[in-house]
């Protein structure tokens, strides 16, 4: 790759192109995405650095400035520490419950030589299902009453159980649809396994290796890279998530299911302190950075 | 000779074992709820709230009363208000039953007088407005009599001069139940003027669907308050398919010509800090930039319009990093070959790149489709009001209704389904290259 790369550079110089100026076609050609990004990206993110240190009224914006105090306010904040407490849980029932769902799925299929095809649209298939009709779909399974969960758990004299309404079991019942609809992630690790080398596994084969060793030795190993940065997605992804929560139990019981994300959600369009939800967003935005930063940092050290 | 190899391998059939048993957990996992949901659209306000549930709906049974106004002497009108009343009053003590459908016929001398005839989905739009409460008599019904025909709930067809009635002339002596019910109150209500001369029930699978019909046909919201005009479940969808064609077309036409213009028409180091720019911003949580991104469309306006929804998806960095991506891989001599004809950029654009780059372009607008569709989060914000409501945040309004019944909502979901069902099954191959493109390299 790299290679190609360097091999091309010479005849990109070679090109008849003035060099020195950019053409007016090209900047044309970028400016509408530039005054796109420009609009919806980065004046948002400044703006709302900005407004965490005012007291930001919409009708008369920005409000009066107060410096620090919004985030004086979230570390006083029970309702903040709360939310905190309960994203990175949900982090890890996420991690625990669903990040190694699809590689497996992947690994094992990758072993299946007979309708894989089918077998990858039929994983596709709960993907098919929007979003929001899943949680809407998975609340009726749910539902403590007449839900298909426990009655189906009945038979093997487990339950009733409460699901979303116990603040108990809140958070996990929120994350389980998300192990059965991991196609997606699923088609990611097999497309990276169809790319091992033939010869690497038919070496294996030969020195003897049976299949779980290969699996362990070549299959697994090529991946590390893929998984990684899935795994930086996966933060990202995970730590923003709002529909579930908002659709399934909009943060009960008792709070067990309030994140960040709902916090901004709330403080700005249910209380309309938009302050507030400037300095919550900012935290957010730094404890993702650094989680990425470190990510990158212990995996490049391997 | 491989499969021989594979036969004698030791711990083979153990890896075949575990691969197979794995596959079919998850995708009867995932099966398991598609078909429950299915089943649930089309179960009947009743048994929708049984338990324990039933896999497969009943099909659904229609009432059929013949009532007897012999010695009476009623005008039109009357007979009408008796219809009325004999089909919405009796179905209201019924509301728990499995009814599929209502019909009366008026019988005055042997001869047929009018036909009156509701299905449930009808009953179900209309319940709340129409006979909310239990009471019944003639002043209620008299009130709601205008809304009735304004909105078409129940047909009502007057005969002048109708044919002989030829139906059976007593009640059978084995009612089925939900006949006997209907008999029960209209033989002990004095509400009702004419007789019940005969009645029975039939099974009816059309009404299995009435739950679909219901989208069609509903009216209102969550919020009480609201007094705004009410939209069926086909605006909302439509609302989606306009959201998501018009950030496809604005995705290719604006990432496609950035992308280019980063590949092809500027030095190394601007071309090298413009794509940073803009793939920097995958890192820009959307819920961070929520607020601000909210008050800069309030500014332009856009705030409660259907592109207010669109417009913020014009900035995806990963758009333009696969269009970068895939048109630096086009051979440079083809472009040359261009510019030396004396064709502009724009026309070797839109003649040489454009039809050649198919792939990225069908890819990337799969891709957005999917995101698209989905998105819940942002119009929520943005629409607030119902008519440019997504269906997504339709669908969140329908289950705190108290009106609609998780059955309705099933079906609204099935309906959903279909459209990102069928890219999905159809786009298979697409879609597993975009994943390559974006999974890996991304």
């Amino acid at each position: 790759m790299k290679a190609a790369i360097e091999g091309r550079k010479p005849r990109v110089q070679a090109r008849v192109r003035p060099r020195i100026k950019i053409s007016w076609t090209a900047i044309a050609f970028v400016a509408p995405a530039i005054v796109c990004f420009l609009l919806f990206k980065y004046y948002p993110l400044l703006q709302a650095v900005y407004m965490s240190f005012f007291d930001y009224k919409v009708i008369n914006p920005p409000g009066k400035f107060v410096w620090l105090d919004n985030y004086k306010y979230l570390i006083h904040s029970s309702e903040f520490w709360n939310a905190l407490r309960n994203t990175f849980a949900f982090f890890f029932i996420y991690f625990i419950l669903t990040f190694w769902v699809p590689i497996v799925q992947a690994v094992l299929l990758n072993e299946i030589k007979f309708a894989s095809k089918t077998l990858r649209s039929l994983y596709l298939l709960p993907t098919a299902v929007p979003a929001v009709a899943g949680y809407l779909l998975w609340k009726w399974l749910y539902n403590p009453d007449y839900g298909l969960l426990n009655y189906l758990l009945h038979f093997i004299g487990l339950g009733p159980y409460g699901w979303l309404n116990d603040p108990s079991m809140a958070k996990w019942s929120i994350v389980l649809p998300g192990v059965f609809a991991t196609g997606m992630g699923m088609l990611i690790y097999y497309s990276a396994l169809q790319g091992i080398p033939s010869e690497n596994i038919e070496a294996a084969k030969i020195d003897g290796a049976g299949p779980w060793r290969r699996m362990r030795s070549i299959v697994f190993p090529s991946l590390k890279f893929v998984i990684g940065i899935q795994f930086i997605s996966f933060i990202c992804g995970v730590f923003l998530t709002f529909d579930p929560m908002y659709i399934m139990t909009g943060g009960g019981p008792a709070s067990s299911t309030k994140t960040l994300s709902m916090l901004v959600f709330n403080s700005s369009f249910k209380e309309f302190r938009f302050g507030v939800a400037g300095s919550i967003s900012f935290v957010m935005f730094v404890i993702i950075a650094v989680i990425t930063y470190l990510q990158i940092k212990l995996s490049n050290k391997d | 000779m491989a499969g021989r190899g594979r036969i004698k391998e030791k711990g083979s059939l153990s890896v075949k074992i575990v691969s197979y048993s794995v596959a079919i957990f998850f995708i009867l996992a995932s099966i398991v709820p598609l078909f429950w949901m299915v089943s649930s659209s089309m179960k009947d306000n009743i048994t929708i709230y049984k338990f324990p549930p039933t896999w497969v709906p009943e099909v659904p049974k229609s009432v059929s009363v013949t009532l007897n106004y012999d010695g009476t002497d009623l005008k039109k009108e009357d007979y009408e208000l008796d219809a009325m009343e004999a089909i919405w009053f009796t179905w209201k003590r019924m509301q728990n039953e499995a009814v599929g459908a209502m019909k009366v016929t008026g019988v005055k001398d042997g001869v047929v007088v009018y036909k009156a005839s509701m299905p449930s989905y009808k009953f179900t739009v209309g319940r709340s407005e129409i006979v909310p409460t239990m009471v019944a008599t003639h002043a209620t019904m008299k009130n709601k009599l205008q809304k009735i025909r304004d909105r078409k709930l129940t047909s009502f067809d007057y005969m002048e001069e109708g044919g002989k009635y030829g139906g059976a002339a007593a009640i059978p002596s084995e009612l089925p139940q939900q006949a006997a019910n209907a008999h029960k109150w209209l033989s002990e209500s004095k509400v009702v003027k004419g007789k019940v001369q005969t009645i029975d029930e039939i099974s009816d699978w059309k009404r299995l669907f009435d739950n679909y019909i219901v989208l069609w046909e509903m009216t209102g919201s969550s919020d009480s308050k609201s007094t705004a005009a009410s939209y069926g479940f086909p605006h909302f969808l439509l609302n989606s398919v306009f959201v998501t064609g018009a950030t496809i077309i604005l995705q290719l036409i604006i990432g496609g010509t950035a992308g280019y213009a980063l590949a092809h028409l500027m030095r190394g180091a601007i071309s090298g800090w413009l794509t940073l720019f803009f793939v920097a911003t995958i890192m820009i949580p959307e819920i961070a930039i929520l607020v601000p991104l909210y008050l800069t469309m309030d500014k332009l306006h856009l705030v409660n319009t259907l592109w207010g929804i669109i417009l913020p998806h014009t900035a995806w960095g990963i758009v333009i990093f696969l269009f970068k991506g895939f048109f630096e891989q086009l051979p440079g001599e083809l472009l040359q070959a261009g510019r030396i004809d004396g064709a502009s950029e724009m026309k070797i654009f839109y003649r040489i790149v454009v039809p050649m780059s198919a792939p990225i372009f069908t890819v990337v607008a799969v891709m957005t489709f999917i995101a698209v569709w989905n998105e819940f989060l942002w119009p929520l914000v943005v629409a607030r009001t119902q008519n440019v409501w997504t269906f997504t945040v339709a669908l969140n309004d329908f289950q705190q209704r108290r009106s609609l019944g998780s059955n309705v909502i099933m079906s609204s979901l099935v309906i959903a389904t279909i459209p990102l069902m069928l890219i999905i099954t159809s786009c298979q191959k697409l879609i597993e290259k975009g994943v390559s493109f974006t999974g890996l390299k991304g």
